[in-house]
């Protein structure tokens, strides 16, 4: 659920046709989609157009500067690195979507809940959001992974938990705006049911927000990822994750750049395509927006 | 209040579970180099851990009932002053950096709005992107091995000492790395929220009625885009407070991030429960005063 | 109309920026206050903050790196050297049993904050207090083969040892809980010394600010003449590659460097001086012995033999190491010299083949723990990768060090990748390779020493211990519970105008420092 049923029931709302036509006119949607596609082929595709055996040391050749035989050059370990950035497409991706997924849900439930309903359904929530929100981002997720041990679902479930906070505020915040408008005033009045009203009139009309919020937050994920290595909680070798890859590097920066810079620039571009994909979806979800592209 | 008071409650309790529950062994932990079979017994019984949970969870109640947060188990200085200790530190930092994200990223919001689809949009955000697609300890690294290191404008370690001065060039850093992330993040909030607004009715009505854009923007528009905002800030302030940890540990800073994330991975059991509480109740303060800025700023808005 | 809404934005962006320094500014009161830096100020740096420095519950170098320049000891370390000499004691004797230690104490020598003469009630005091169980004291067992402690006379103390006990001068007076704390205190605030001690050493503590630094001052009553360094401030810098750019910047003017690839980094400044010797420190790989395979023999001699500890040393360690086929590092006493394990994989395919797996162990995934610091998920990586062409597969579990400790203690592993730091043959086998200690600190369960251990830690002599030392490592280099991977180098950086360093073991000796014009 969470965004991507937000996207679903909006979609249908406005016509998917006329959503689809909205998001191809507009420049950085198309680059944001053909970015994340691009990751998405390369998750798939990594075993074919790997050079190299990404977890395949070679002592004899650590830190070697980016060649014709190796593209972005080696890490530390004698790694390929282009092999480990194209492998790296799989746990990023897994890490960032399933963890935006987990908030989202989480998120956009309790706070339509809380917001729609008001009165002690709203208090008792904004309680456990609050508590939720005083474990702070990291913290959470050093935690999830003690209990969980250091696994890619463990940083998944961490991140997830720790957005939760932000999606469910959010929500909150834009249903007590909406709910005052005449619509869902006018829903309620004729007798709508409390799920429907949400579903068929509020939804779609936070959606928006929602959707910057969930492109931001993939790449947080990663991030936190990369921030649990700096700590010395990351997901465990010989795993290609771009962030332990980046953290990895960080003790030869000055000597050999290439290995934090690669897989810190295919962070950015997942980050990047992440967000312009989002941004165009907002435009062409909002039907406020409409004939204003 | 009441509903405060038993999210203080309810929050105290998850914190002591959640403390407890977690794996990995304190006393192993504290002992380090001196750890052996014969002392491991006796600072097990020292601490009180040898003892049912249920007796540990009743005393750690009592405690915070009279306002007692215990004494750390590694230097055995009582958890409430340490915090209180490094509060400023944190608070600086924070406050550095909230201020820095407002002043840099609202207006950069504003302008990308105003410029949709145009260069400074373009421009606005894609530096928004990137500073928000850079892990927050390759960034520090980075400005440390070029502002400290070579052009030496600022120190490469600690929090300063010798005087405002001091203080000011050893945060300048810091505080960019902290803010310019929720700069940027706030940027975007803004600017979608103000592209919202600027095609609703009464915006369109205002124009109609021959109102100047800026006029328009900024009794209208504006105010009602500052909603999300505020809320991001609110959402701030937990992230602020242990989120601190990576640039405080980058910067060699003391404060309370870099504290818990030491007493967690050395199972400082009651400094982790008194810091957390401590977090809780500032969180719940700020989200208070978050919602009545939002009865503030927008009258339709009655918070119960 | 659209640039007059961006130079209200501009208006708008000014005036915030100077609300951000004021607040700035207005904040930037709090901080702890320390003097204008002077000539004979030196900065120091740990890669951790103090937690206790009270001289029975240090449990960590940088707490004993401050403990060690406010306190004397009766003896200790000579710095730089391995030899003892003279602190408080001026001389000493041990009767020809190995019984009976008489120490005579330095007269005149005054304890710091006017607490009077240091004496050998004080002396008996301290050690009473850390050889008790009740006081906190995490040496009771340490000091367990101490019979009787008294004082014949106020500048004489005598330690009645139950059987001999070769290292005790070096694993105890000379070391963590030799360091004497005043009786005064004793009685009246034990609890104050974990965080305010008070010594008779060339430094007196002045101030601790957790989680930044602690600073102290020269005690102008050292029986050693006040040291030419009048301030010292220790400050936290967790991370070695940020402590070599504030090295270099001349921010802080020593620090104790143990990453290889920042040792590297520092030999290659000019702006630093290095001083580097190789380290009583032992990277290894422990098996769990209870668990099949690596119950058998043959197995973890396979091991053994299939893991390139050359590769690791040379090009993971940067060449800032050596390695031995023994846990107790070449630099400690009664090392057992010589290597067999040389890298062979043929050899190791063989020993696999002899215990039955002449295809390695496909379809198998053994655990193997260890702690996320750099240097230890390196040997981590470096060990699946090598294991992985003799057909043995592990999967690497990256934790923190308390999940650690407890999964090794409990015998929930099946290879660990661990380091330790000792002094003394005894710290490095006894306590992980006596059946004793099985639960806490023999991760491994090896049972078949304990003869030999006991042979050896209750030797007559200082001849005696080392044969015992070496039968004991013979055995587990024949028996391979544990794979010793590698000693790193010790290295300390200072600023070049530093004269007076000396290389010790992650303490420094500021008394002997000087800052020449």
């Amino acid at each position: 659920m969470g965004a991507f049923a937000a996207v679903m029931s909006a979609g249908l709302w406005s016509g998917p046709r006329e959503v689809i036509r909205r998001l191809t006119r507009s420049g950085g949607a198309l680059f944001g989609l053909a970015v994340m596609s691009g990751v998405l082929a390369v998750a798939l595709l990594a075993p074919v157009l790997a050079p190299y055996d990404p977890v395949r040391q070679d002592l004899l050749n650590q830190n070697l500067q980016p060649s014709a035989l190796h593209w972005f050059g080696t890490d530390r370990l004698g790694r390929d690195i282009f092999s480990r950035v194209l492998w790296g497409a799989r746990p990023s991706l897994v890490t960032g979507v399933g963890a935006v997924l987990v908030g989202a849900v989480q998120g956009s439930v309790l706070g339509l809940l809380a917001g729609y309903y008001g009165g002690w359904v709203d208090g008792l929530l904004a309680r456990l959001v609050d508590t939720l929100m005083a474990f702070p981002l990291y913290l959470s997720a050093i935690f999830v992974v003690a209990v969980l041990g250091p696994s890619q679902l463990g940083v998944v479930l961490a991140v997830g938990i720790a957005v939760t906070p932000a999606f469910a505020r959010l929500a909150r915040g834009q249903v007590l705006e909406e709910r005052e408008k005449e619509y869902v005033l006018a829903a309620r009045a004729i007798g709508g049911a409390g799920a429907r009203v949400i579903v068929s009139h509020i939804l779609p009309n936070i959606v928006a927000p929602l959707l910057v919020l969930a492109s931001l937050n993939i790449g947080d994920a990663i991030l936190v990822e990369a921030g649990l290595s700096f700590l010395g909680l990351g997901p465990p070798p010989p795993t290609p994750s771009w962030g332990l890859m980046v953290n990895d590097g960080i003790v030869v920066l000055t000597r050999a750049p290439w290995v934090s810079l690669c897989p810190g620039v295919a962070v950015a571009l997942l980050v990047f395509g992440s967000n312009l994909l989002g941004d165009g979806l907002r435009d062409a979800l909002d039907p406020r927006l409409r004939g204003q592209g | 209040m009441g509903a405060s008071l038993l999210t203080v409650v309810v929050g105290a309790t998850f914190i002591f579970l959640m403390v407890h529950l977690m794996p990995g062994d304190p006393v192993a932990a504290l002992l380090r180099d001196q750890f052996s079979q014969e002392t491991y017994a006796v600072v097990s019984a020292r601490l009180g851990l040898d003892q049912p949970l249920g007796a540990q969870y009743l005393r750690f109640m009592r405690n915070v009932a009279t306002g007692r947060l215990g004494t750390s188990f590694r230097s055995e200085r009582p958890v409430g002053q340490v915090v209180a200790e490094q509060f400023p530190y944190t608070l600086q930092l924070a406050t550095a950096a909230t201020v820095l994200a407002v002043a840099l990223g609202v207006p950069l919001g504003i302008v990308a709005a105003v410029h949709r689809g145009r260069p400074a949009d373009y421009l606005t955000m894609g530096g928004a992107l990137i500073a928000i697609c850079t892990p927050s300890f390759v960034l520090g690294l980075g400005l440390l091995l070029v502002f400290s290191f070579q052009l030496g404008w600022f120190p490469t370690i600690g929090a300063g000492g010798g005087g405002p001065g001091d203080t000011l060039r050893a945060l300048t850093l810091p505080a960019v790395v902290l803010g310019l992330r929720s700069a940027a993040v706030l940027s975007r909030i803004a600017r979608s929220s103000l592209l919202n607004v600027l095609h609703l009715d009464f915006v369109r009505t205002a124009r109609a009625k021959g109102a100047t854009d800026r006029a328009v923007l900024y009794r209208h528009a504006l105010r009602n885009a500052v909603l999300p905002v505020i809320t991001m800030l609110g959402l701030n302030v937990g992230h602020l407070l242990a989120g601190t940890a990576i640039v405080e540990i980058v910067f060699s800073r003391p404060g309370v991030g870099k504290l818990l994330v030491d007493a967690v991975l050395s199972r400082d059991l009651p400094q982790i429960q008194g810091t957390l509480l401590i977090f809780l109740v500032i969180v719940i303060v700020v989200n208070m005063l978050v919602d009545l800025a939002y009865s503030a700023a927008d009258p339709r808005i009655h918070y119960a | 109309m659209r640039s007059g809404l961006t130079a209200g934005g501009r208006k708008a962006w000014w005036a915030s920026l100077v609300v951000a320094l004021a607040v700035t500014t207005v904040s930037s009161g709090v901080g702890p206050a320390s003097p204008a830096p002077g000539p004979a100020r030196i900065v120091l740096s740990n890669d951790r903050d103090i937690s206790n420095v009270d001289p029975i519950a240090i449990s960590a170098p940088a707490d004993y790196s401050v403990a060690h320049l406010v306190y004397s000891a009766l003896v200790r370390v000579k710095p730089g050297t391995s030899t003892l000499e003279p602190d408080l004691a001026e001389k000493w004797e041990i009767s020809p049993d190995g019984l009976v230690y008489t120490f005579h104490l330095r007269k005149g020598v005054k304890w710091q904050q006017n607490l009077g003469e240091v004496t050998a009630d004080d002396v008996v005091a301290h050690f009473q207090r850390a050889a008790s169980k009740e006081s906190g004291s995490v040496f009771f067992n340490d000091l367990a083969a101490v019979k009787r402690i008294d004082a014949p006379d106020r500048y004489t103390v005598r330690f009645t040892l139950d059987r001999p006990s070769p290292a005790f001068l070096t694993s105890v007076i000379a070391y963590r809980p030799g360091l004497i704390v005043p009786k005064k205190i004793i009685e009246t605030a034990p609890g104050s010394l974990k965080t305010t001690p008070v010594g008779s050493g060339p430094y007196a503590f002045s101030a601790w600010h957790q989680g930044a630094d602690v600073i102290l001052k020269a005690n102008p009553d050292y029986y050693g003449g006040a040291p030419s360094i009048g301030e010292v401030d220790i400050k936290v810098v967790k991370d070695d590659q940020t402590a070599l750019l504030a090295l270099r910047r001349g921010e802080i003017n020593g620090r104790y460097l143990q990453i290889p690839e920042v040792q590297r980094a520092a030999l290659a400044s000019p702006d630093v001086r290095v001083l580097r010797a190789p380290m009583p420190r032992t990277y290894y790989l422990a098996f769990n012995t209870t668990r099949p395979p690596f119950n058998d023999v043959r197995v973890r001699q396979a091991l053994w033999y299939g893991l390139n500890r050359q590769g690791i040393v040379g090009r993971m360690f940067q060449g800032f190491g050596t390695f031995s086929d023994t846990m107790v590092p070449p630099t400690v006493v009664g090392s057992l010299p010589g290597i067999m394990y040389n890298y062979n994989p043929d050899r190791a395919k063989q020993l696999l083949k002899d215990a039955g797996f002449a295809d390695g162990l496909p379809g198998k995934t053994f655990s193997l723990l260890a702690i996320g610091l750099q240097d230890q998920t390196d040997i981590a990586a470096v060990t699946q990768d090598n294991w992985r062409a003799l057909g043995v597969n592990v999967n690497i579990e990256i934790l923190d060090t308390p999940v650690f400790l407890q999964r090794v203690r409990t015998g929930n592993f099946d290879i660990m990748d661990f380091a330790l730091l000792r002094t003394e043959p005894e710290q490095f086998l006894v306590d992980f390779f006596h059946s004793k200690n099985i639960g806490t600190t023999n991760f491994s369960r090896y049972d078949k020493a304990d003869g030999l251990l006991d042979a050896m830690r209750f030797a007559g002599d200082a001849k005696q211990r080392i044969q015992g030392a070496q039968a004991v490592q013979r055995q587990l280099q024949r028996d391979a519970p544990q794979i010793p991977v590698l000693n790193p180098t010790l290295m300390l950086a200072v600023t070049p105008k530093v004269a007076g360093a000396r290389l010790e073991l992650l303490v420094y000796n500021v008394w002997q420092w000087s800052l020449p014009k």
